[in-house]
């Protein structure tokens, strides 16, 4: 059975779709992708996935929670790190959602790509286990979602990633 | 029972010392002669101890006292004692602001001998003040720096799009006639016929000369590839089920299969299979880039209106304060229409624009400008097209009612949901509307903020109104999904009214 790997970010479809490319075109993973916080937790309660890329810079989805955390600037420093908050929900480090997270997830199956540079959100990495990050920037190769993908396996295998 | 009055005799046995605010006498030379409780705690002195001090070493710069000291007794001369004087201490490493007021004090021969004053301990308000100040400064300093910066990215943006002109201009026979933004469906039919064609050649090629020869002309993990890519490529809609992925996956695949091909040993199967299977690998890899320079085309000229609109923005303030000018809202319009005449283009939305009144408005008119193109570029950029034999469009029409002229924008498409209206969400800085990024459409959320804030200042403001156009109930799972009609107006007062 092939590896199910889910990828949260919202520019999936548009300025990134390159990036997906190579994952369809070699077919070894089972790939979804989703857009926001609410539409990334139905599909996490769902079903268990194996790896989990994740943006930071998310948009709430429909869920009132999360749109209210969104739009509460002073909540922890702008709505526009959604994604840190949802991880500290995913890693059950923050329970005041109400649904609780699935058991299944764990630091060493999450990758972080995004925007920010390491420096600025490494605390929060750091605090919760996730060891795998990717800075988003220009002149990102085509490989860039694969690779991350196939660091995550590897790692969760005690593996190192294929040079 | 009536109030007590105190009486002359509190007043004139009332302790000083206790008064709420800074009471000193000092001599000439600085000495401090008396200084009551407050004073003393301002400084950090002790509260009944002989005085020691001298106020020459509370001055954070020395030079101050002089300059006081001149002042007060020029000021003495005019009859006038010195008030409000700002005086900069540093008591320790604290600094201490106070406002002053002190009246000199002379003997019998009119010499200065001495001064007596008060304080206000102003420091509180006074560094609250001087760091607004400060940030008033770097928040000018900074809207200048952005708005050198946001014009130098400009000009980047116009070569990127000289230069994108020239790439498309290169694909000749571009099936998607020019440089604008292809349609799902156009995408849908190119793409399914170059990939079956590919698919076409790989079969043909598969059947080509015999398994000795085929061997012969390719390694074994080779033909696996082409066979693997042979059925990806026909059930492609089925295996990338996101619309958009699917020119960034099968150009990966064309080219791929165009490696393979290039590799293939000469001598061993049909020439006119191999060219076939080359040509065929080309012309998707070619059509996918294609797909991809046009949105790219489109995303640029969609960055370079939004970069000029923040530009704008940012250096509103900065600008000098235009005058206000009389002129025709169809002059308003016809200069809102060319300034998005290309980004329209290059969308292929087309303008409409009607029953445009005869009317005038007195404004600035750079800034009314700018709004009236916020508008129109929302319109644009978040319309879908309603008939498939013609282009997708927006309206623009311009109504005289109880006095004041209604610019109206029409578009049908992506959705803003009735929370969003009644709650203003949409006029908030930086919002993006729930279902704005639908499609990819790039934005800073800055437009209507921005568009509102300017009607307002002309005595308008701006309505909007978006409604369902087929299912009505939102409990309807399809309800976001469908198209509505979305009219923003914009309006102002006619010229000579308020």
């Amino acid at each position: 059975m092939k590896p199910r790997v889910l990828w949260i970010e919202d520019s999936a479809r548009f300025e990134l779709n390159n990036l997906t490319g190579p994952i369809y075109f070699y077919g070894n993973y089972d790939f979804q992708q989703v857009e926001d916080v609410t539409t990334a937790v139905n599909f996490l309660m769902a079903k268990p996935f194996d790896v989990l890329i994740v943006d930071i810079r998310l948009p709430p989805g429909t869920d009132p929670y999360w749109k209210d955390l969104y739009q509460n600037v002073a909540a922890y420093g702008g709505g526009e790190k959604l994604g840190i908050k949802f991880l500290y929900w995913l890693l059950s480090q923050d329970g005041n959602y109400q649904q609780k997270p699935p058991e299944w997830v764990s630091p060493d199956l999450i990758g972080v790509f995004t925007v920010e540079n390491y420096q600025e959100i490494h605390e929060e990495l750091d605090v919760l286990g996730i060891k795998v990050f990717k800075h988003k920037s220009a002149g990102l190769s085509d490989t860039t979602l694969l690779d991350l993908i196939e660091e995550i396996l590897a790692r969760k295998s005690g593996g190192r990633k294929k040079q | 029972m009536p109030d007590k009055l105190p009486s002359l005799d509190q007043f004139e046995h009332f302790d000083f010392r206790e008064l709420p605010i800074g009471v000193y006498m000092t001599s000439r030379d600085g000495r401090f002669i008396v200084c009551n409780q407050t004073a003393r705690r301002m400084l950090d002195l002790p509260p009944n101890e002989p005085l020691k001090a001298n106020i020459i070493d509370y001055y954070a710069n020395p030079a101050d006292r002089k300059t006081g000291i001149d002042q007060a007794i020029e000021l003495a001369k005019r009859g006038k004692n010195l008030e409000r004087g700002i005086l900069h201490l540093k008591v320790q490493d604290r600094d201490l602001y106070v406002e002053d007021y002190c009246k000199i004090l002379q003997d019998a021969e009119d010499n200065v001998i001495g001064f007596v004053g008060c304080w206000v301990d102003i420091t509180a308000d006074f560094e609250s003040k001087q760091h607004e100040k400060e940030l008033q400064e770097r928040v000018e300093e900074l809207a200048f720096d952005i708005g050198r910066i946001l014009h130098a990215n400009t000009t980047t943006l116009v070569m990127v799009i000289q230069s994108l002109n020239s790439v498309i201009q290169a694909f000749i026979s571009n099936p998607f006639d020019g440089y604008g933004l292809p349609s799902i469906e156009e995408v849908d039919t190119e793409l399914t016929k170059h990939a079956n064609r590919l698919a076409g050649a790989i079969e043909r090629i598969k059947k080509t000369g015999d398994e000795d020869r085929r061997s012969k002309a390719l390694p074994e993990h080779k033909w696996k590839t082409l066979t693997d890519q042979m059925n990806a490529l026909r059930e492609f809609k089925h295996r990338i089920p996101v619309l958009e992925s699917q020119p960034a996956a099968l150009r990966v695949s064309a080219h791929s299969i165009g490696q393979i091909s290039q590799s293939v040993v000469p001598g061993f199967l049909p020439r006119e299979a191999v060219r076939d299977l080359q040509q065929a690998a080309w012309h998707l890899e070619r059509l996918t880039t294609l797909i991809d320079v046009l949105k790219t085309r489109t995303a640029v000229m969609q960055m370079d209106y939004t970069l000029q609109s923040l530009r704008e923005y940012i250096t509103a303030d900065v600008r000098e304060t235009a005058i206000r000018t009389t002129m025709t809202v169809e002059k308003l319009i016809e200069q809102t229409v060319s300034r998005l005449a290309s980004y329209a283009q290059s969308s292929r939305v087309e303008i409409k624009t009607y029953d445009i009144v005869d009317a005038r408005v007195t404004v600035h008119e750079r800034e009314i400008v700018r709004a009236l193109s916020n508008l129109l570029h929302n319109a644009i950029k978040y319309t879908w097209r309603r008939d498939l034999a013609k282009a997708p469009w927006v309206s623009i029409q311009a109504k005289l009612e109880k006095n004041k002229i209604q610019l109206e924008f029409e578009n049908w498409g992506v959705p803003i949901s009735k929370d969003e209206l009644e709650q203003e969400l949409v006029f908030k800085l930086g919002y993006r509307g729930k279902w704005s990024t639908d499609r990819g459409r790039l934005g800073t959320g800055i437009g209507l903020t921005d568009a509102r804030r300017i009607a307002e200042a002309h005595g308008g403001g701006i309505l909007i109104d978006s409604h369902p156009t087929r299912f009505h109930k939102e409990s309807h799972e399809d309800y976001f999904k469908q198209p509505f009609l979305t009219k923003v107006t914009l309006f102002l007062p006619v010229a000579g009214n308020p």
